[in-house]
């Protein structure tokens, strides 16, 4: 067998020790991907993007990175848009099809489990490449709060508070530092802008930023423009140390 | 399978108002002749803007009832906006056509408001689809279309549509004998998608003076 054997060519192959390079290569489109964060609190889950637009011709609504997937379930993405996309449909047709097989709302596990397992079928099989995103998925159901991290093997992860993408590094650190359980929202949204600050240099306001929430009493939904404004506002005001984290992250 | 052992046997209303749209049912389910369940629920919520009503087999129609509630779910996460009553009656046409020699047997009445103002539609079992102003499907239906025939007007007032429902059904529920245990009526504006309780229903029997 010639030496140089490109291990990184069939998606199907295993190098020599054990590795998966394409599985590895979608991960490393992950990781330059937005920053996107979510964290649990008191009453659901909260999830926070980075999109600051490339251009100031673009139009923000146009780009999406949180996406509702059922009543009470959404996610961001992190990585390849257009695979989200895709990934997102399936969610969604996966939700429905729970509730049409037992009128009931599908489980956030359910369809986490559902979702990466058909992300790990794209590792195995020839003539595919993997998804090159990752999502936070959060919801809620009748177990409970959730928020899980999927990534491109279709390994998953639950969370507290987690974060994808290119400032996740940083992110996590300031979540490891400050998180309590049973935050409230105000608090939640607080500490998820220090970890999005960390990420874009200290510029998170209304126009760059796009959240999502989901609480035991309302549904999943998406916030934007003028709401996050208010949203920040009410969040800011919550008393703490906002400012030490901002010193130590610029460091 | 006997036809007669399967359950049918209906009679459901639907009216396009001035602000919106009334749907009623009565609640009986048979067998034959036997009475099979007395609290049959026909008319059913598909989206905030959106209601069916399913005269028929009981099991085709709560598999076409929960096929339609997904798609239209789907279409809402997908476009931002509910989906046209057109387009919800057009795509319940194709489906019930695609099973055209092995049918979903149903008579369907989809009825709501969009941007194109308060519609309902009949649908067959072949697919057909057709806008009305007035619709009653099921057993009981021509002793309702002798109600609606005399007293449906263009631009009738919610109000006055709800009791005309209540009297349209409360006559098949008087004659026809697969029809009866009570009324469902709901109506649908550009608020909401609003069931009227038994009681508010029982009231309006007794104020509209209907004999028992």
């Amino acid at each position: 067998m010639q030496p140089n054997m490109a291990y990184d060519r069939a998606i199907t192959v295993f190098s020599p020790d054990g590795r998966l390079f394409q599985v590895e290569y979608a991960r490393e489109a992950v990781k330059r991907g937005s920053t996107t964060i979510g964290i649990k609190f008191k009453d659901g889950v909260i999830l926070m993007v980075d999109k600051r637009p490339a251009s100031r011709l673009v139009e923000a609504k146009s780009h999406e990175k949180i996406f509702k997937i059922d009543s009470y379930i959404g996610c961001a993405t992190s990585g390849l848009v257009a695979d989200a996309r895709s990934l997102v449909d399936r969610a969604r047709i996966e939700a429905q099809i729970n509730k049409i097989t037992y009128e009931e709302d599908i489980y956030v596990e359910t369809l986490v489990k559902k979702i990466c397992a058909y992300k790990q079928t794209y590792t195995q099989y020839g003539g595919v490449r993997p998804f090159g995103t990752a999502l936070l998925i959060g919801g809620v159901d009748s177990k409970g709060i959730h928020l899980y991290e999927t990534d491109p093997s279709g390994a998953l992860m639950a969370y507290h508070a987690g974060s994808i993408g290119s400032g996740r590094n940083g992110v996590m650190e300031i979540f490891e530092e400050k998180f309590k359980e049973g935050m409230t929202l105000h608090e939640a949204i607080k500490l998820g802008t220090e970890g999005l600050m960390s990420a874009m240099e200290g510029e998170v306001n209304a126009t760059n930023i796009e959240i999502g929430i989901v609480t035991t009493k309302t549904p999943f939904r998406k916030i934007m423009g003028e709401e996050v404004e208010k949203l920040l506002k009410k969040a800011m005001a919550v008393p703490g140390k906002a400012s030490k984290t901002k010193k130590s992250t610029k460091k | 399978m006997n036809e007669k052992e399967l359950k049918k046997g209906t009679t459901t209303v639907g009216i396009v108002c001035d602000k919106g749209v009334v749907m009623a049912s009565e609640r009986r389910a048979t067998m034959g002749t036997l009475i099979a369940h007395k609290t049959t629920r026909k008319l059913f919520k598909i989206d905030d803007h959106m209601g069916m009503t399913v005269a028929g087999l009981v099991g085709d129609s709560q598999v076409l009832v929960r096929w339609l509630t997904a798609e239209t779910e789907i279409y809402r996460l997908k476009h931002d906006e509910g989906m046209t009553i057109k387009a919800a009656a057009t795509l319940m046409a194709n489906i019930l056509n695609g099973r055209k020699f092995y049918p979903f047997w149903v008579q369907l009445l989809i009825g709501g408001i969009d941007d194109r103002g308060p519609q309902v539609y009949s649908l067959d079992a072949a697919g057909g689809s057709i806008p009305d102003d007035y619709v009653t499907t099921g057993s009981g239906s021509p002793y309702v279309y002798g109600v609606l025939e005399d007293h449906y007007r263009k631009g009738i007032s919610i109000e006055k549509g709800i009791n005309l429902a209540i009297r349209g059904i409360h006559a098949a529920m008087k004659r026809d004998a697969a029809s009866g245990n009570g009324i469902e009526v709901a109506t649908i504006t550009k608020k909401a998608f609003k069931r009227l309780t038994d009681k508010e229903i029982g009231e309006r029997i007794e104020a509209m003076e209907l004999q028992d």
